[in-house]
């Protein structure tokens, strides 16, 4: 019988996530291989069990699918303690399992269209109907301010676009030079001259679905009140620009981010660094950029500077567009998987892409408990509460 | 350098000439003065001067064929574009739809055109110079593709043609390239939270796809032998775009390497496959020697070896 809320569960229509893999061997174990976490689960049910399972694919309820198993089973003429909604109930806990409809509920038409593939794969990570929805809200309502659009932060807008992120603050004081076409992602021969800022705003409107902009086109410098640049609305800031120095601009919004308890990040910049892999900096949770420079001076006390084995990093390594892309992508997961909840931990450190086999460098980096900005992290938060 | 003799000096400076540390005067002024300076400094870390602007325009004029326009295919396209190649041949039969803009190049205002059409107006926003052959066709099999390229005769082709299997087309390209010994290589594609990172093929030279299936298969998870496998109409898996963004990145750089036609540079996917996992940032790599039984390159690097040891 089903009765109360599984009233509610009888009516849905399930479908076996593509996510996982399903195995059968001959002892009647099905082995659920969970294809992102590579997590299984095996269970030993009974051979009807094991054929209702390719029942599931969303086209009928599990009221319907209940009344067919029900009817298999008599003619079976077996006596089958193990109940059939009991097993998909359980599966549907587990998230292997979904509804069929799941992208319907929460999204109009032309965004599933748009994002089903991508929901497919925040399902996969999330593992949950529920979270995978609310992952894809948290990408289309955060409001990120660009600082740079240039070699990496073209790429990272373009890719930030499609994955369906749409409020943007675009901070650029440039405009569109003839070299920028081996760098620039949103480059168009026929733009040159224009600020990048209004091309970055206009490839914004011309791409999102519901866009949300403001082009800026005043630099941000040491002296410059970074709230008056770029609004009290930001829920992350990404930093790209290069001049007068990364590391200082770096340092700066870092405070300002600690003091506002904003994620930032740090991408790309570094003439020699643009195959670094980004570093994100969430207050309170990872070092900020003061203790990242007060671990260097720590650790580089002393040193002497060596050659490294790439035959010379000077100003070439990173020029290629396709290290942009690298970067600029690796930046972009950093993003998703802060705003994921099975995304994993905030990495804590900085990673390089090394060009020549392709292999990353990565070092961890702690948070200082004795760094004068964000040491006293969770004082200055209960202070602010 | 007290004491130092001029023959002494003017050795390390051949010495760090050729090791790409120092470039004369004149062409680091004519480096800055081109619009793909940053191209050419990347390039001058590998290259002595003298061999630079031969190895950028060795790269220019490499003609590069891209069969499947989907996500990786476009976003590898643009990567070269934007890192000088001129010459594109883009093969495929679709039209840009709604659900190809969260992770290919393609524009709202591309949805419904060619995706070849689409891809030709994108590289020529970057390149007036570029040239594009289009062919808005979609292969079906290994005497289709053999025509299409024997009159096309590109220098490299990029596979990111998933129908009807990346392992079918893999296997029509390898057999025209083998023949022809064109390099190709298998951009990938992506596996849930793994960017596949295809190899590299130079005949003669790497293992082909058919040594690389050899050993993968020799690999295969043996604690599910032996288990019948759900069958599964219509799968749908998932993606993202930053996961196609790395695996076209390392596809277009190969592509930079080959086109270069140069031992200083070469292919870093040759007789390997790679992943990058979007949980753990971390990229693994397995290895895929060349097969004797394959009987593809194996003779002909036998030949070499053997050669070589006389
Ligand atoms: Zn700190
Ligand atoms: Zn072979």
């Amino acid at each position: 019988m089903i009765c109360g809320d599984d009233d509610q569960f009888g009516s849905l229509r399930l479908w076996l996530r593509d996510g996982v893999d399903v195995y059968i061997s001959p002892d009647d174990v099905v082995h659920f291989v969970f294809l992102s976490t590579r997590k299984r689960l095996r269970l030993k049910v009974t051979p009807l069990l094991i054929e209702c399972l390719e029942w599931l694919d969303g086209s009928a309820s599990v009221m319907e699918l209940d009344a067919r198993y029900k009817a298999q089973a008599s003619r079976l003429d077996s006596k089958h303690p193990s109940s059939f909604v009991d097993f998909i109930q359980y599966l549907y806990g587990k998230g292997i399992l979904v509804r069929k409809d799941w992208m319907h509920n929460a999204f109009c038409p032309e965004q599933v269209e748009r994002y089903s593939r991508q929901l497919n794969f925040f399902l996969d990570i999330e593992e949950s109907e529920a979270a995978a929805t609310a992952l894809l809200k948290r990408i289309m309502n955060c409001r990120i301010a660009l600082i740079g659009i240039g070699a990496v932060g073209s790429w990272i807008l373009r890719e930030l676009v499609q994955i369906g992120f749409q409020r943007f603050i675009l901070v650029d004081p440039k405009t569109l030079k003839p070299a920028d076409r081996t760098r620039n992602a949103i480059f168009d021969h026929l733009l040159i001259g224009e600020p990048k800022a209004l091309v970055a705003e206009r490839f914004v409107h011309s791409q999102a679905l519901e866009p949300e902009t403001r082009a800026i086109q005043s630099p941000l410098d040491i002296d410059t009140n970074v709230e008056e640049l770029i609004g009290a609305d930001t829920d992350l800031i990404i930093n790209t620009a290069d001049e007068p120095y990364i590391g200082a601009t770096s340092i700066k919004l870092s405070r300002y981010c600690v003091e506002k308890g904003l994620p930032l990040l740090v991408a790309g910049g570094f003439d020699a660094h643009l195959a670094s892999l980004s570093e994100i900096i969430v207050p309170g949770q990872t070092p900020c950029s003061d203790c990242y420079a007060m671990h260097f001076e720590e650790t580089l006390r002393g040193w002497k500077p060596i050659s490294h084995p790439i035959v010379d990093r000077r100003r070439g390594f990173g020029g290629l567009p396709s290290l942009s892309a690298f970067a600029a992508s690796a930046a972009v997961l950093k993003i998703v998987r802060l705003l994921s909840e099975n995304g994993g931990d905030v990495e804590q450190g900085r990673g390089e892409f090394l060009f020549d086999q392709y292999s990353i460098d990565s070092f961890k980096v702690e948070r200082n408990p004795e760094c004068p900005t964000c040491g006293d992290f969770e004082r200055l938060q209960a202070r602010a509460d | 350098m007290h004491g130092a003799s001029v023959s002494l000096v003017s050795h390390l400076m051949e010495v760090l000439h050729e090791r790409c540390a120092v470039e004369p005067r004149a062409v680091r002024d004519a480096v800055d003065a081109t619009e793909h300076y940053r191209v050419l400094n990347f390039l001058g870390d590998y290259f002595p001067a003298a061999e630079l602007f031969a190895a950028f325009e060795r790269l220019r004029s490499t003609r590069v064929a891209i069969l499947g326009c989907g996500a990786v295919g476009s976003w590898t396209a643009v990567q070269l574009a934007h890192s000088g190649l001129e010459n594109f041949i883009v093969i495929d039969g679709d039209q840009v739809e709604e659900s190809n803009l969260n992770r290919s190049i393609f524009l709202h205002e591309d949805i419904g055109q060619p995706k070849v059409k689409a891809i030709s107006s994108a590289l020529h926003r970057i390149s007036q110079r570029v040239r594009v052959r289009r062919v808005n066709e979609n292969v079906c099999d290994a005497d289709g593709l053999r025509a299409l390229l024997s009159e096309a005769r590109p220098d490299v082709i990029v596979n990111c043609a998933d129908e009807p299997s990346v392992d079918l087309t893999s296997e029509w390209i390898n057999e025209y390239c083998q023949d022809r010994r064109v390099p190709y290589v298998i951009a990938g594609g992506y596996n849930l939270h793994l960017s596949l990172i295809g190899m590299t093929v130079s005949p003669g030279v790497s293992a082909c796809i058919n040594c690389s299936r050899i050993t993968l298969d020799e690999l295969e998870d043996e604690s599910l032998q032996g288990v019948r496998r759900l069958w599964r109409p219509k799968r749908n898996l998932g993606s993202l775009s930053p996961l196609t963004g790395i695996t076209s990145s390392l596809a277009a750089s190969e592509v930079l390497r080959l086109a270069v036609k140069s031992d200083r540079l070469r292919p870093a996917m040759w007789n390997r496959r790679g992943e990058f996992n979007f949980l753990t940032n971390e990229l693994s790599f397995v290895d895929l020697p060349p097969r004797p039984e394959c009987g593809c390159t194996a003779e002909d690097v036998r030949d070499r070896v053997s050669n070589n040891s006389q």
